[in-house]
């Protein structure tokens, strides 16, 4: 994949991750902590996710083409920086306690399906594309 | 377009003529897939030599700066490098589909998603081959008659 087209990808994860976060957050806010007020500034927190979220993505860029095998193994690694990374930047300060595990584990639950959420759509938009290109395909070979 | 079949005594050598109007894109495609069914490459199995019609080539693969072209039962090693098949097959149906596979377009029964917002090509052998992102632009074209 070109730098052009990995850039595209990453965009489009970003908006994805951002909205996945958004109900992440609302879950589990509900779930752990119901009556918190909180200010605009927790507006902020979704993007910023959705940010630092599409940074181990780089773990997949690479100009010469990857192997299933090691894309498999890079997709692994990606998702392995992506909870360390998140968990760093939201319990990092100082909460990152025995007594908070249940909320960490939730938190590190709520990535994973994050994650799962991205790649769905993604699938979704590919096999939307991939049905497109077999018709055109079919309509080709008919041509001979 | 009417087809008509004319059957001719075995010493008769055998010929399509496409009457048309006027040369349009179907009928250069009709020509070429014709010209094309008589082509073929030179592909070693068991140290022994075949001559490969290309209507029976399901993809060509390079491993390790090796060759090997795929029908539906057997893998022959042939000597010419992928990009120079490549450059044969040009005007044919076959199209780089990867760095390292050119791939039938008529032997194609359907593409899925894969990996990584890749694709694979499920071909009538059931076997699937990745089409790299890189490489789609080119397969729309193709398929649309853009190119070649």
């Amino acid at each position: 994949m070109n730098l052009k087209d990995f850039a595209k990808k990453q965009l489009f994860d970003f908006f994805i991750i951002t909205t996945c976060v958004n109900f992440v957050m609302c879950i589990m806010g509900m779930t752990f902590a119901a009556d918190t007020q909180l200010s605009y500034e927790i507006m902020i927190y979704p993007p910023l996710y959705g940010l630092f979220g599409t940074i181990p993505s780089w773990i997949l860029y690479t100009k010469r083409e990857l192997s299933t095998r090691q894309l498999i193994i890079r997709k692994i690694l990606e998702f392995l920086c992506l909870e360390v990374l998140l968990i760093l930047l939201t319990f990092g300060g100082g909460n990152l306690r025995k007594e908070n595990a249940p909320i960490i584990a939730s938190f590190a639950v709520s990535v994973l399906a994050v994650v799962g959420c991205v790649n769905v759509v993604g699938w979704i938009f590919n096999n939307r594309q991939a049905k497109q290109l077999t018709k055109e395909l079919i309509q080709y070979q008919n041509s001979f | 377009m009417e087809t008509k079949i004319i059957k001719i005594p075995e010493d008769g050598t055998e010929r399509v003529v496409v009457e048309c109007h006027r040369e349009t894109p179907t009928v250069n495609a009709i020509v070429r897939f014709v010209q094309s069914m008589n082509r073929s490459i030179r592909g070693e199995l068991n140290e022994s030599e075949y001559e490969i019609g290309i209507q029976d080539i399901l993809y060509i693969e390079s491993v390790d700066n090796r060759t090997f072209l795929y029908t539906a039962d057997e893998v022959y090693r042939v000597r010419e490098r992928l990009y120079e098949l490549e450059n044969m097959l040009l005007d044919a149906s076959f199209l780089r589909i990867s760095k390292g596979v050119v791939v039938n377009l008529l032997k194609i029964v359907s593409i899925k998603p894969a990996l990584n917002g890749r694709f694979a090509a499920v071909l009538t052998n059931n076997e699937e081959v990745i089409i790299s992102r890189k490489y789609v632009p080119d397969l729309k074209k193709k398929i649309r008659g853009d190119i070649g």
